[in-house]
């Protein structure tokens, strides 16, 4: 820090009330700063001895005969935060779809609660689909509704509630995501942050067992995503759901998903915990962790990291 | 020429294929509908769209449409001698044909292609694929409040079309032919019959139908790219307007044998 910094810092100390000790962030302690890595609350041990909720068996997805994934096979355990990371293309965001039954697999079974949904027909799907909650990668609000309506959505022909209940719910869910006091605003007047967290209310509505969540950090700066994927730990800890994040915010997927799973080549390349992912030496789990190119015009990456590209 | 005759082949398939999901919409609307499957707010809100927002289109162009055929009918009319004809002659004409298929066509312009676009930009946006992960059929909370409020609101906006256009006729019988209002409007009452303005009201009916399954399936349907947005948005209008021409022929060799 230069002298002029170092005067100009102790100036803004000195007029300032003296902060919480607790607050305060010292030099090289900066992954306090990472709402994620807040001890929010204790993340719960997953349970591993029962039944998963989630179960995906040897599924494979074409699309007109141009395979998108084969054989993948994974657990997702209850109040697991599960996450899964691939280059673009790679069939992530069609592997979650596949998931909450919007489209069927070509091949394999995914069970939920030992339930087979790929035998199910769209009524069997919305029963199934009511413990499940999704947050799409562009938000996928009402445009024509404000924001306590897409809240409310799920609740919107419920009779056994009162008005008042549903906006005391709504309320509730917007303070979960930092949104308090923003029930008439519309969608349109909403920055991408914003709408993301809207989003994450609106799918915890119904209280589901299940929360899916496409590229929850796309399109933002670093800090409000890294402050996203903080609200996504904070809500599976609060609710005690289950999460399933599809991303390639790789920093911010490893400081809080329990276990990840990488998709490349149409396969499954890796499977087990971000300690795991972290010290993995399969060369494309490598490169994706350390931000490494594969091509040739990739010197910039290295000298970015310091890490050498020679891998694979 | 056998690449022509598959290029043929191929369309007569796709014309196939594009009946055969009209069908399927319309089956799963009326499966809805049977079950009593209405969400009342959207419907409400679709009649106002395509009713009351409808109605200054449905009245400039019924009016002008009046007046032009009173225009024509007054001039031959005082020929043959037969003015104290012409107020019937108009409302005839309206009742039957002009107030039915022209309302249509102005609403399948007006919120047909709306329908398409509001429908496609949910599509691509995903907004359809949320409603399915909120265990909402996008068929009942979508397509069925149009397929109300167009079934519904086509038929009043014809019979409110019919009265300015017989109205705005008199206008022209009066300004051309001299002719007053109790010889034009007097020679209605005996000679229209009901069943000529129920036929009208019940083309309506049709017509509205085609709009609204036009409409919501070229959105429903659309790819995933904004310009197919605009695409979806023509189509609809072009496929609306043939299609309620068709019918309106077929409606009215089964309705007036």
């Amino acid at each position: 820090m230069s002298e002029r910094e170092r005067t100009t810092m102790e100036a803004v100390q000195s007029e300032a009330p003296a902060p919480d000790a607790e607050a305060l962030v010292e030099v090289g302690d900066i992954d306090r700063l990472r709402p994620h890595a807040r001890p929010l609350q204790e993340r719960p041990i997953i349970d591993r001895s029962g039944r998963p909720l989630l179960s995906i068996e040897h599924v494979t997805q074409a699309i007109e005969g141009h395979s998108i994934f084969e054989d993948v096979s994974f657990e997702v355990w209850p109040g697991e935060i599960f996450g899964i990371m691939g280059m673009s293309g790679s069939g992530k965001t069609t592997l979650l779809r596949v998931l909450i039954g919007l489209d069927k697999p070509t091949e394999g079974h995914i069970l939920f609660h030992g339930e087979d949904i790929t035998e199910l027909d769209e009524d069997g799907l919305n029963r199934v689909r009511r413990s499940m909650g999704m947050c799409f990668q562009y938000s996928a609000l009402f445009d024509s509704m404000t924001v306590a309506e897409n809240v409310a959505f799920s609740w919107r022909n419920r009779t056994d509630v009162t008005p008042d209940a549903k906006a005391a719910r709504v309320a509730q869910l917007l303070d979960m995501v930092e949104m308090a006091g923003t029930e008439d605003r519309m969608p349109a007047d909403l920055s991408g942050g914003m709408r993301k967290r809207v989003s994450i209310a609106r799918a915890l509505m119904e209280e589901p067992e299940l929360v899916l969540y496409d590229e929850p950090s796309s399109g933002l700066d670093p800090v409000m995503s890294c402050n996203i994927t903080g609200l996504i730990k904070k809500v599976s800890t609060d609710t005690g759901s289950t999460a399933v994040i599809v991303s390639h915010d790789v920093p911010n997927l490893l400081g809080i998903c329990d276990r990840m799973l990488m998709l490349h080549d149409q396969r499954v390349q890796f499977l087990g915990t971000p300690d795991d992912m972290r010290a993995s030496e399969i060369p494309i789990v490598y490169h994706f962790v350390h931000g490494l190119g594969t091509g040739e015009m990739t010197e910039h990456c290295s000298l970015q990291t310091g890490v050498g590209t020679d891998v694979g | 020429m056998l690449s022509a005759i598959a290029v043929l082949g191929a369309q007569v398939l796709r014309g196939l294929e594009y009946f055969g999901e009209l069908s399927e919409l319309h089956l799963r609307t009326l499966v809805h509908l049977t079950r009593g499957n209405v969400e009342y707010r959207p419907t409400i809100e679709q009649m106002s769209s395509v009713g009351v927002s409808s109605l200054p289109i449905v009245a400039v162009t019924m009016l002008f449409s009046g007046m032009v055929f009173s225009y024509h009918v007054a001039d031959q009319a005082m020929l043959l001698g037969a003015s104290s004809y012409v107020g019937w002659a108009v409302a005839e004409t309206m009742a039957r044909e002009l107030g039915p298929a022209l309302t249509a066509i102005v609403v399948a312009a007006r919120a047909g292609s709306a329908m398409a676009a509001e429908l496609g930009t949910m599509k691509v946006t995903e907004q359809i694929d949320a409603l399915r992960t909120m265990a909402t059929d996008p068929v009942q909370y979508l397509v069925v409040p149009r397929y109300l409020a167009a079934m519904v609101m086509v038929p009043i906006l014809a019979l409110v079309g019919d009265i300015i256009g017989v109205t705005g006729g008199f206008t022209m019988a009066n300004a051309t032919a001299g002719l007053s209002a109790n010889s034009y409007f007097g020679s209605i009452p005996g000679n229209l019959e009901l069943w000529t303005v129920v036929a009208g009201v019940i083309k309506a009916i049709f017509f509205g139908i085609i709009i609204a399954v036009i409409g919501c399936h070229q959105g429903l349907y659309t790819q995933k790219a904004s310009e197919e947005v605009g695409r979806a948005t023509t189509r609809a209008v072009v496929y609306c307007i043939m299609l309620i021409y068709a019918a309106n022929l077929a409606l009215t060799v089964l309705l007036f044998p």
